[in-house]
């Protein structure tokens, strides 16, 4: 499935409104909000169709999905949007996430689970709001994709070190941009280990760097150690490295719409998450090229230039990469 | 027994006894994950009259309980107690099946209160798939994943949550 979809549904009492456009969106906070309520309003939706009394707008069928034949449920139903309660104990399994790789589908999860299993973006991550006239709000909001909600007086936040998620190409990048910057860069080897790396580092300034597209099963406890630890933690979530190597204009001859609207061009049963489609991108732009062929575990010569970190300096707005002072551990 | 010593989950400090909240972050076999089903199998009328289901409803689903099957939702009208929220249905199961370990995943962040009370006075377990958050105060929370590990605030329950959410099963 590819593109943003607008979802309405309503009864009397209750009307939803929300959009949807990756292949998994959260739904999660306080409890009494109504979250069951709307899974609940599918599910008769459903099963009785509009002689429910539910009203449900989409160009999108909705299925809201129970525990029995899950599996068998999901593939005999391509192209809609699959919604599932909290009550579901499968959505933790291998077996839900092998599932839902390259599906034709949207899956609307509502849970407030650790899924590292699931590549979830930190932009879809959502709460209701509203009383009756019901609406998604994101959880975890960004100022120049610096989370979350950082006050702008800590903007740009000096760090003492960087911390990435990536292993590859990314941490090789800023390893070589901290060295120049007599600053200490550190790779947490997944995104799994980026708390227990960061908070190595209680008394220093930390930045980490990680991919907003798939970070989604960390955030909270990163944004609860932030919170935590005032002042000391700045986040900045690109959706991946790849997305700032294309956003901030390195590699030429990229159709600038594939980058600003990925919701129109990332299929779900070609990516599992936004972070694989700008990778590929990048990959294919590059291909033909000698020395800015892109790989994802070696990063080419190219890209460590001064010239090509320089404008990626300029880009990431929220972390002050040229007034450094330097690192002793 | 010297204090800060543990009787049975209990903690014994100063020649009292504290009841203690135990915490298993995972899944775990016997634990009941779907509490919504659990409670609409189990609950008795006379839990939603009672003071503690009266305020948690009131204070976590904005509703008033009129009668031990009738409770006003502001949103949803006269309502059955079936209809109340996932958080307010575990909170009351924690309340009177104190031997039971419920997933308090299906709780939001308004509930970790109420939870925390329902710790202060009787000792029981919640399995917990997130890391919730119990707010700015102390507390006392045994991590069962490791047993001798109490936490007291935010900071040290944070660490243990990660750690333990993030080991492989």
């Amino acid at each position: 499935m590819v593109g943003e979809y607008k979802v309405r549904v309503r009864n009397s009492r209750n009307s939803y409104s929300f959009s949807l456009k990756r292949n998994i969106t959260i739904l999660r906070g306080e409890s009494g909000r109504g979250k069951t309520t709307l899974f609940e309003m599918i599910l008769e939706h459903n099963r009785f169709g509009k002689s429910s009394g539910v009203s449900i707008s989409c160009d999108r069928g909705l299925l809201a999905l129970s525990q029995e034949r899950w599996d068998e449920e999901i593939s005999k139903n391509p192209g809609k949007i699959i919604v599932i309660d909290e009550d579901s104990r499968f959505i933790k399994s291998k077996a839900f996430a092998e599932t839902v790789r390259e599906k034709d589908n949207y899956f609307l999860l509502i849970t407030r689970n650790y899924l590292d299993q699931l590549p979830i973006s930190v932009e879809e991550i959502y709460e209701l709001y509203g009383a009756k006239n019901k609406r998604f709000r994101r959880i975890y909001k960004n100022i120049d994709r610096m989370y979350d909600d950082p006050p702008r007086a800590y903007l740009p936040f000096r760090p003492d070190i960087i911390i990435t998620e990536d292993s590859g190409s990314g941490f090789q990048f800023f390893k070589k941009m901290a060295d120049d910057l007599g600053m200490k860069c550190e790779s947490s080897g997944g995104k799994s280990n980026l708390l227990r790396v960061m908070n190595k580092y209680p008394d220093k300034n930390v930045a980490l760097i990680a991919d907003g597209a798939a970070i989604g099963s960390e955030i909270a406890d990163l944004a609860k150690q932030q919170s935590l630890r005032p002042k000391k933690i700045a986040i900045y979530l690109p959706e991946s490295f790849e997305w700032i190597i294309l956003g901030a204009g390195i590699v030429g001859g990229v159709d600038r719409a594939k980058i600003d609207m990925p919701e129109r061009f990332a299929d779900s049963m070609d990516y599992m998450s936004w972070e694989q489609y700008f990778t590929d991108i990048l990959i294919k732009a590059t291909k033909n090229t000698v020395f800015q062929r892109y790989d994802k575990a070696k990063l080419p010569d190219f890209y460590l230039q001064d010239g090509v970190q320089s404008r990626v300096k300029g880009f990431i707005k929220g972390i002050d990469l040229s007034l450094l002072k330097g690192f002793e551990e | 027994m010297h204090e800060g010593a543990v009787v049975r989950g209990s903690q014994i400090m100063a020649g009292r006894v504290f009841a203690v909240l135990r915490v298993w972050f995972g899944d775990r076999e016997n634990s009941v994950y779907n509490t919504s089903v659990f409670f609409k199998n189990r609950y008795r009328d006379e839990w939603i009259t009672e003071d503690f289901a009266r305020q948690a409803i009131l204070d976590v689903d904005h509703s008033a309980v009129i009668d031990s099957s009738s409770i006003d939702s502001p949103v949803l009208g006269v309502i059955s107690p079936l209809q109340l929220s996932g958080g307010v249905k575990a909170l009351i199961l924690m309340k009177h099946f104190p031997g039971k370990t419920f997933n308090a995943s299906n709780c939001g962040d308004n509930c970790a209160k109420w939870i925390l009370r329902l710790g202060e006075e009787q000792d029981f377990t919640i399995s917990l798939l997130h890391v919730m958050d119990f707010g700015e105060g102390r507390f006392d929370i045994r991590i069962l994943n490791h047993r001798k590990l109490v936490v007291h605030d935010m900071q040290e329950f944070l660490i243990a949550g990660a750690h333990y959410l993030r080991e492989r099963e």
